[in-house]
């Protein structure tokens, strides 16, 4: 790694807060039994909508939950929800866009298509009709979320795909008749994974943002399961009386989705420096 | 031209001219310590290979550095007398395209996209002449034709992807002549074109150079436009001029091993490979970086004559014969 | 020019009838039995055979899409299980908010965003750039729902200066229809104002160190007409297709904003419809949005097309 661009300040900002968010966020996720104080579904009917005391250092909610437990325990959810997501949209998504680019003519058209019909849909409103269909579980979300964040790795990736294709060395390995498989794998594939990787970091990003969403209107991920989105609800709903609800929920989400983004920002920084 | 007759003053002097530019690594001396001067109605080449800071020359007299880097601009360069560096970039505007025009290399990306041939060509003399649109639609249309563009009128009105190359360049002229400059600039203005239309591009600027009366800088690789268009030559090497002199002196008499080895490196006088980039097969090594530049001697690592005193000593110019300077010990 | 346009009508028609299929198949093969919601678990089996072959459900399913295409074109939409209205009729009573929203929140958002951009690159690399690009990172970071909620408890909540929900339309009463407005329309816009921000600055940087401004200033053309005249217009035009590609989060996003802020718009509507498992609702909304979403994307291609000369003036 070199580590001389590092030197430019931006970037080495960028770098050092992305990935610390992010790493801490997988902490979070892995480590949540040990982290947090309280057990996050439990409720303690005493002790409701309380502000932020030394017991309780976010507050509790409605149900005399403790905040801050449920806040680590949500990161649980949603960087498992992000996660995944982009995983599966990005395999369909590469794929697809590796068909499209590198066989072209009617198939390029037929998946192309396809991919635009989907990015006409509103991506909230697809993922909320999807969710309703099929039921409201985790893996229906993750699922939902993956058909919606396809489309963005598909066009990207056949784009890609295309201009590799008019390159000279791919023109040669076909001349010898290396089998098509081989040559995806080896030629195209490695000159398109760095901007898969950017790609990926933005489209969790993305995917947490939408999860969220989709909890705060109650078509999400269902309870009991703390999430992020959810817990915005009932701040939501307690607005007047107990507004610390809806403060650390919305910081959460925003310093996870920030940590991904800048951290998608610095790969893609980095990615051009070494170009160069 | 009246001024160097009346003051014998030449028309152009740069003095120790220094164009420093910061980057990552270091700093980069693109001009290092440049003095030339030019006269009316004379034609000045400065030749040498990419990156040995010919653009950055012409660049720094126009005060047209690139827009976002910071650069630190030494010397002076004295038009009729006034030193532009310490101009504005207000003052500047004012000369630039009117008193001293610039050619550049690329047509296909000189041109701006959205907007008319006609709009780029009036917005000249309607900025410096101060002329409405009619009369500014009129001149244009002279211009147009001064550069043998055929059909003018229709030219005005169409957007530059529609022209080809060669055309573009005509353009391109047409607006660096319309004010009738006192000094053009033009940075290899033939190499991104075709090699028939290249020699119809030097014909043009040299017919207009009689007509209008312009000096001219021409800026290029390619010593056989040197040998054609011009009188006295530079020879540059990262940022410095190592050979000076008429065209006469250098071609018969080159005393830098630089020069003469680019000279020994012509095939045949006008052509080019592939890239319009001539390759100095007879050169050893290739252009360092421009930010750790070797010691003593520039050239140094490269040349088959150097001795001990040019891997430590950094050359002078001294005067080998009457106006012909040479950067060497030998 | 015109090939282009016609291209990209037959392509218009040939996407609404994928995703009309893709709605379609969603309702109708996806949620498992119809009849058996409608009815309810405890029908017998013979009810069931009846409503369907009532219904036609038993007819192949290219069948059932045609007839259902045929009625979608005339405008039916069907009925809708939870309100006493026509599917139709409540789309057509709510869209004119959520077009509000979403035509006021564009347009708010290009008017500071383009600025702003062309300040932030103009300032290249100043403290002022650097602000306004950390600021901007953290704006599309934020969800828009939270900033809504922040927004009423400051505005509303403590300073009290701006209502926290309800609607007045527009011809009723304009003044109040855009007090109520201006939170909503706000928090949609934020997080698009730190896009289209960026994108500007990226553009307008990337033009200005482009070689035909270095021609511009060689012709002594005055600094000011360098950035208007020959810089902003080329930066204005891949701006149009970045808000093009963006006009269907507008949507998605008015989804949240209406919920939030309690507006009468066909996004909350979605969410009520999905709550209450209104069927045909659901499919009647969908449609609808992404049908404007489809169109809208054809008037920007169309826009593009006739602004940039490349295209224009083949």
């Amino acid at each position: 790694m070199d580590l001389r661009i590092l030197r430019i300040s931006k970037q080495y900002k960028s770098f050092y807060i992305g990935s610390a968010i992010t790493l801490t966020l997988i902490a979070c996720a892995v480590f949540a039994e040990y982290m947090s104080p309280f057990d996050p579904i439990s409720q303690d009917m005493s002790a409701i909508l309380k502000p932020p005391n030394p017991k309780h250092w976010l507050g509790t909610d409605y149900l005399g939950r403790d905040i801050f437990s449920r806040i680590i325990f949500g990161s649980r959810v949603s960087l498992m929800v992000g996660f995944f997501s982009m995983l599966f949209a990005l395999i369909s998504g590469v794929g697809l866009g590796l068909i499209a680019g590198f066989y072209g003519s009617w198939i390029d058209n037929i998946i192309m298509r396809i991919t635009d019909t989907l990015l006409a849909f509103p991506r909230l409103v697809l993922a909320l009709t999807i969710t309703a269909f099929l039921g409201q579980s985790f893996w229906n979300v993750i699922l939902a979320l993956s058909i919606t964040g396809m489309p963005v790795f598909s066009r990207l990736i056949r784009g890609e795909t295309l201009s590799i294709m008019t390159r000279d060395y791919i023109r040669s390995a076909k001349a010898f008749s290396a089998s098509k498989s081989r040559i995806i794998l080896v030629h195209v594939l490695p000159n398109v994974m760095n901007l898969v990787i950017v790609q990926a970091s933005l489209s969790i990003a993305f995917a947490i943002l939408t999860e969220a969403s989709m909890s705060f209107l109650g078509l999400g991920i269902p309870p009991p399961h703390p999430s992020w989105g959810m817990m915005l609800q009932s701040g939501y709903s307690y607005m007047g009386v107990a507004p610390w609800l809806a403060l650390a929920p919305g910081i959460v989400i925003f310093i996870a989705v920030l940590g991904f983004n800048f951290l998608g920002e610095w790969i893609e920084h980095y990615i051009a420096h070494m170009a160069r | 031209m009246n001024w160097e007759s009346s003051t014998g003053m030449p028309l152009l002097e740069v003095k120790h001219l220094r164009t420093h530019i910061p980057v990552i690594d270091g700093i980069v001396r693109a001009v290092d310590g440049l003095d030339f001067s030019l006269g009316s109605h004379e034609s000045l080449g400065i030749a040498g290979e990419s990156g040995c800071g010919k653009t950055m020359v012409a660049l720094s007299i126009m005060g047209l550095a690139p827009f976002f880097t910071k650069r630190i601009l030494q010397g002076q360069v004295f038009f009729k007398g006034k030193d532009l560096l310490k101009f504005d970039n207000k003052e500047l505007s004012e000369i630039r395209g009117n008193k001293i025009a610039m050619i550049f290399q690329e047509p296909m990306t000189s041109l701006n996209p959205i907007l008319t041939i006609g709009t780029q060509i009036s917005e000249i003399f309607i900025r410096h002449e101060g002329v409405d649109q009619t009369s500014a639609h009129d001149k244009s249309i002279e211009m147009l034709g001064m550069v043998s563009i055929p059909s003018a009128r229709k030219t005005l009105g169409q957007y530059p992807h529609q022209l080809s190359g060669g055309m573009r360049q005509r353009v391109m002229i047409a607006m660096a002549l319309a004010c009738r400059p006192e000094i053009l600039i033009a940075d290899e203005p033939t190499t991104a074109l075709d090699s028939t239309i290249q020699a119809q591009i030097l014909e043009l600027i040299k017919d207009l150079q009689n007509q209008v009366g312009t000096s001219i800088i021409f800026i290029t690789h390619n010593l056989g436009i040197i040998a054609e268009s011009t009188q006295r030559v530079i020879i540059m090497y990262l940022g410095q001029a190592v050979e000076m002199g008429s065209v006469f002196d250098l071609f018969d008499r080159p005393m830098h091993p630089y020069t003469q080895a680019l000279l020994n490196a012509v095939p045949k006088l006008g052509t080019r490979s592939k890239e319009g980039k001539k390759r100095l097969e007879e050169i050893m090594g290739s252009v360092p970086n421009p930010v750790s530049m070797p010691s003593g001697c520039r050239f140094h690592p490269r040349c088959p004559k150097r001795n001990r005193k040019c891997e430590e000593h950094e050359p002078e110019l001294w005067e080998a014969g009457s106006g012909h300077l040479v950067r060497c010990w030998l | 020019m015109f090939p282009h346009i016609v291209r990209r009508l037959i392509y218009l028609v040939l996407v609404l009838f994928i995703m009309s299929a893709i709605v379609f198949f969603l309702m109708n093969i996806v949620t498992g039995d119809p009849v058996v919601i409608m009815l309810g678990q405890s029908a017998t089996q013979e009810t069931i055979t009846k409503l369907r072959e009532q219904l036609g459900l038993n007819r192949p399913v290219i069948v059932q899409y045609l007839d259902w295409i045929s009625h979608v074109i005339r405008g039916d939409l069907g009925d809708s299980y939870t309100l006493p209205m026509t599917v139709s009729e409540v789309i057509l009573q709510r869209f004119p908010v959520t077009i509000e929203l979403t035509l006021l929140s564009m347009i708010f958002s290009l008017i500071i965003a383009i600025p702003l951009g062309i300040f932030a690159a103009i300032k290249f690399n100043s403290k002022t750039d650097i602000t306004l690009m950390g600021f901007s990172a953290a704006c599309i970071s934020m969800p828009n729902f939270w900033i809504g909620i922040l927004l009423i408890l400051l505005f509303s909540l403590k300073l009290n200066l701006l209502p926290a929900s309800g609607y007045v339309p527009f011809l009723t009463s304009p003044l109040k229809n855009l007090r109520l407005m201006i939170l909503p329309v706000v928090t949609l816009s934020i997080w698009y104002i730190a896009v289209y921000m960026r994108f500007t600055r990226s553009t307008f940087i990337e033009t200005l160190r482009s070689d035909y401004i270095l021609v511009a200033r060689a012709k002594g053309m005055q600094e000011r007409r360098v950035l208007w005249v020959h810089a902003f217009k080329n930066t204005l035009i891949p701006l149009v297709t970045v808000v093009g590609v963006n006009i269907s989060g507008l949507f998605g996003g008015a989804v949240v904003t209406e919920t939030v802020f309690s507006l009468p718009g066909l996004g909350r509507l979605l969410v009520d419809a999905i709550l209450g498992k209104d069927l045909p609702l659901i499919e009647g909304i969908v449609l609808f949005i992404t049908t404007a979403v489809i169109l809208c994307n054809l008037v920007v291609d169309i826009l593009y097309v006739t602004i940039d000369p490349k295209i224009r003036y083949d």
